[in-house]
């Protein structure tokens, strides 16, 4: 009887370490290519009153999620930029949209730049920076954080995405170059 | 029987070792997230000041670059505007650029306001009385605003002269009342500068209040100029059933005075 209820616990404590290993390899990253005819069709599905949908910049990975950049104009030709979050299933590659969110940018600027905090499976802080660039002049923009490291992005689509997981506070300065690495265009 | 009673000993221990470990991690993780948000904080707060003096644009410009999304900014497919139009009041002072805010990363609130006078012909060149401004949320009947809960030590001013230099030393203080913050700090011509021709008063919330398309609130700035001597007794703001709140000064003597506000009306806040 000792015996197996020993037995019994030892069982149980080797399948819970079973369970606490699988949950931990959950978090590693797969590699799953977008298709962006499914994404674009999603997309024009979820903003179905706006027009002139546009995918900008790369999609990016972030933990189980990816996020991309749309540009569009509503019904009174007010010009938008969102970020958009969305998952792909790892069997047959369909896209399910998650959440998107953005504001106005004015096309008369350089580019408009916006930044989105954001909090994945509970603990991990990110701030995700993204825009849209109207002077064709542009062909990186760089990053400088409070902590020191800065990031650069090549613009490709006519945007840009920028996503950085860490402790820093915010960003300092945005700089934004042309093709022969002269900056264009500071901030502040 | 007596290794039976060593494992449910040792499944007793490592359980309650578990559970408090559990308790300490969390402490600790609360404690963590509170110093995040002061340094955050500390960062926006200092950013703004320092881009303050070249004009709230250049704030509003660094806090969306840094994941500060400004309430009629945020918009989805079906809801694009949050705001209505504020309130004009045109005089010596302008009142403007009030708003709601949502810090996306830190996941809080804030509501800021700017005054600033509009030439410099019109500010006095003796010392008054200490000036007032007031930030306020009601409800449509005028009631304080529910369901928000204000940050701690949530008000903060910055006053600049006509040239954008930032004054720390003005004596600044702030009162919460209710809904609302009210702050008092001391004007000056100091020769060729006048230090409070503009300025942006603030203050930061957790939780921001109860909101809705049937039921949106005011956010009103008040600010009151005074330019003759006085001792300030009390101040703070006023809340008279159906009126709207009024920042509210007592002096000594009645000091030469008047005041000057604006107002917008928030639907939605920007929950994340």
């Amino acid at each position: 009887m000792t015996k197996d209820i020993l037995r019994r616990t030892i069982l149980f404590i080797i399948i819970a370490c079973l369970i606490f290993t699988t949950g931990c390899a959950t978090n590693k990253q797969d590699n799953i290519s977008v298709d962006k005819d499914k994404l674009v069709s999603v997309l024009n599905e979820k903003y179905s009153t706006d027009k002139n949908l546009k995918l900008i910049g790369d999609n990016e990975k972030v933990e189980d999620n990816y996020i991309t950049v749309v540009s569009y104009d509503d019904l009174a030709n007010t010009h938008y930029v969102d970020i958009v979050t969305f998952s792909v299933n790892k069997k047959d590659s369909s896209i399910t949209f998650l959440n998107n969110k953005g504001g106005r940018a004015d096309t008369k600027q350089p580019l408009s730049i916006s930044s989105a905090g954001e909090i994945f499976n509970n603990k991990n802080s990110y701030l995700i920076t993204y825009g849209e660039v109207y002077d064709n002049k542009l062909s990186s923009i760089e990053l400088e954080y409070n902590d020191g490291q800065k990031k650069t992005q090549e613009i490709t689509n006519n945007g840009f995405l920028v996503i950085t997981k860490g402790d820093f506070l915010g960003i300092n300065k945005l700089s934004a170059f042309n093709q022969n690495n002269e900056v264009v265009y500071s901030f502040p | 029987m007596k290794k039976l009673r060593k494992v449910m000993s040792f499944l007793l221990a490592a359980t309650l070792l578990l559970v408090n470990s559990n308790s300490v991690l969390a402490a600790n993780n609360q404690k963590a997230n509170d110093e995040t948000w002061e340094a955050r904080r500390a960062y926006i707060e200092e950013n703004m000041i320092k881009l303050g003096s070249q004009g709230f644009d250049n704030v509003d410009e660094w806090l969306q670059l840094n994941g500060v999304e400004k309430v009629k900014l945020k918009a989805s497919s079906k809801d694009k505007d949050d705001v209505i139009s504020p309130m004009s009041d045109p005089g010596n002072i302008s009142i403007y650029s009030i708003d709601g805010y949502f810090d996306s990363l830190a996941k809080k609130y804030l509501v800021k306001g700017w005054w600033s006078w509009n030439s410099t012909s019109y500010v006095d060149s003796t010392t008054g009385a200490l000036e007032g401004v007031a930030l306020s949320m009601s409800n449509t009947d005028f009631s304080p605003a529910t369901g928000y809960v204000l940050a701690s030590n949530p008000a903060g001013i910055a006053v600049y002269d006509q040239a954008g230099n930032y004054y720390s030393n003005t004596g600044a203080t702030s009162k919460i009342d209710s809904s609302g913050v009210s702050y008092i700090y001391q004007d000056a011509w100091l020769g060729t500068q006048y230090r409070g021709y503009k300025g942006q008063a603030w203050f930061w919330m957790t939780t921001p209040p109860t909101t809705s398309s049937s039921n949106p609130i005011y956010l009103k700035m008040h600010y009151i100029h005074t330019w003759t001597g006085a001792n300030l007794e009390t101040f703070g703001l006023k809340w008279q059933p159906g009126a709207p709140p009024e920042l509210n000064m007592t002096f000594s003597t009645v000091p030469a005075q008047w005041p000057a506000t604006n107002q917008i009306t928030i639907y939605n806040w920007p929950y994340n």
